[in-house]
């Protein structure tokens, strides 16, 4: 994508179209006029070739039905933009997001996994659609710094817009976003207190899984406590009006809290699973079955105590949800392991009951076939 | 596949530091400390302490068939934590994949678990495991692996190649070695 192409384009698009009605353009080219010289092409290049290195390893998800939902919301917040921004999800169960300097706005799926509703979700690509939009990436200290002393190395500018794109901005640009995010929000026709509700989620669940209240890798960052303090001072004086839209959210993207327990405990995470697990405000927010995925994380961490943990959470997640077939099996190995071997029996027949032609059923099988012959003799 | 590349980078080293030897005959046997194996026909191999028994026909960088002899405290230390001596083939399958996805560029997605299965190794029970892995450059790399646990050793064979041409074209050669294991 080259400079002049893309700037012509987003120039005609931001005159051309009506703005979300009492928003404050968000181009703003005068405070960007020392900028013209540079080669803000090669940024673009970069973010482009960035991307196509996270398509080629597969991390982005695949769930097309889901991306055309999220590039909806993001559409009925910037319509003067048409598809400008480009909304993408990367397999991923962190607490992140953000914006390249090429339009594409990349959601990690544990992030939106998080959210409880539309309105939520709405803000947090408002704030990712404003750092684009306001060209954030050209405006950092750390770039300008670059820029002002290396003119001839195109390559070096390119990389402190990128490296800001992904790691976060400053207080003030983090704030900006914020500001400008949740104007545009209302705009849009949702209830701005949604944008603060998404902030205190995020806070919360960036402290049970060990973020700390500061998520960023920067002093300079505004915390998240800092950021709710300040949209709650934005949002104080406006009703509390617009759309909310909590059933097609959980339509479109409930199935990824189940997901990121997933991605967590196949990347070896357990401490995460058990503290979101623990913490009952969260816990309810994930499906019924949840407990499985604690039993999961007790049974692989396999610390003191953690089998009988893992029989106890297994053993929940079935009260909660009785025919959770992966549940009976996760039991019988634990059974196995203690050497139980009728409890193990009593519940790999009733996985096989439910399963029995799964993929791993021939586990099952083996092990039912090893308690046989234990038996005999 | 960031997976592939250190077990290519690993291969590339062990192809510096040692002598690749052709398998002359048909029915050569290979002997390790505590196994046998007959080796595929026409194929290079070579032995070092760090990376085991590796054979390829065309290059390890294009595809390697790779025999793992080590402590299964040592081989699964990585994962930094307890290993349990009663392991059971199934866990013994979720130590090694938790292994392979251990590096944090990784990070577990571009690892597709195909097939997960108890299968023997030399007469001992243990996993097989048919996974597929993406390079950065986006080639389905698959991978085949049957592992064991035998007395304080882990045991596995892998057969790793591009899922395009290189993987169906060696995987019976891959089995019959797996046939032909045995344990002495």
């Amino acid at each position: 994508m080259k400079y002049p192409a893309t700037f012509v384009l987003l120039a005609i698009l931001a005159s051309a179209c009506k703005p979300a009605q009492n928003v404050r353009p968000f181009y703003d080219e005068s405070s960007l006029k020392h900028l013209k010289t540079l080669e803000e092409s090669r940024v673009h290049q970069l973010a482009d070739e960035f991307e196509g290195d996270l398509y080629k390893a597969g991390a982005v998800h695949q769930d097309r039905k889901l991306r055309r939902y999220v590039q909806g919301v993001m559409q009925r917040l910037f319509p003067e933009m048409g598809n400008a921004i480009q909304v993408k999800l990367l397999k991923q169960p962190g607490l992140n997001a953000y914006a390249l300097p090429n339009g594409s706005v990349y959601l990690y799926s544990g992030l939106i996994a998080r959210l409880e509703n539309e309105a939520q979700l709405a803000f947090i690509l408002a704030h990712e659609g404003a750092h684009f939009v306001d060209r954030h990436y050209l405006r950092t200290k750390e770039y300008r710094k670059v820029s002002d002393w290396v003119y001839a190395t195109p390559l070096l500018v390119s990389q402190a817009a990128v490296f800001h794109a992904l790691a976060g901005y400053s207080r003030d640009l983090e704030s900006k976003a914020d500001q400008l995010g949740i104007e545009r929000l209302k705009a849009a026709g949702y209830d701005p207190r949604e944008g603060v509700a998404a902030m205190r989620i995020l806070r919360q669940e960036a402290l049970a899984v060990g973020e700390g209240d500061d998520a960023s890798a920067y002093a300079s960052h505004p915390t998240l406590k800092q950021r709710i303090e300040l949209l709650e001072g934005i949002v104080q004086n406006w009703p509390a009006h617009g759309d909310v839209n909590a059933s097609a959210f959980g339509q479109a993207a409930g199935y990824l809290r189940d997901q990121t327990l997933q991605q967590y405990l196949a990347s070896d995470q357990y401490q995460v699973v058990i503290n979101l697990m623990w913490n009952s405000r969260i816990r309810k927010q994930y499906p019924a079955h949840s407990d499985f995925y604690l039993g999961e994380a007790y049974r692989r961490r396999g610390q003191k105590y953690d089998l009988d943990l893992a029989i106890d959470a297994y053993q929940k997640c079935l009260e909660a949800v009785p025919d959770y077939a992966p549940a009976y099996k996760a039991l019988g190995f634990v059974y196995m392991k203690k050497q139980q071997w009728e409890m193990a029996e009593q519940v790999f027949s009733k996985y096989l009951s439910y399963k029995p032609t799964a993929d791993e059923a021939a586990y099952v099988y083996s092990y039912l076939k090893k308690i046989a012959q234990r038996k005999g003799e | 596949m960031r997976c592939a590349v250190i077990v290519c980078f690993a291969l590339f080293l062990s192809a510096c530091n040692s002598v690749w030897t052709p398998v002359r005959n048909a029915d050569q046997v290979y002997l390790g400390d505590r196994y046998q194996v007959e080796l595929p026909h026409k194929w290079l191999y070579t032995n070092t302490k760090n990376t085991g028994l590796t054979l390829s026909l065309d290059g390890p960088y294009l595809h390697a068939i790779h025999v793992e002899e080590a402590l299964y405290l040592e081989a699964f230390r990585s994962l930094q934590r307890p290993l349990s001596k009663s392991v059971l083939p199934s866990e013994l399958a979720e130590l090694y994949l938790a292994r392979l996805k251990k590096s944090p560029e990784n990070g577990g997605v571009n690892i597709e678990t195909l097939s997960n299965r108890p299968a023997l190794l030399g007469g001992q029970d243990g996993f097989f495991l048919h996974l597929r892995l993406k390079s950065s450059d986006g080639l389905d790399v698959d991978v085949l692996v049957y592992g064991v646990l035998r007395g304080e050793h882990f045991f596995s064979l892998s057969y790793t190649a591009p899922k395009l041409w290189y993987f169906p074209r060696d995987k019976n050669s891959f089995e019959k070695m797996v046939g032909s294991f045995r344990f002495i």
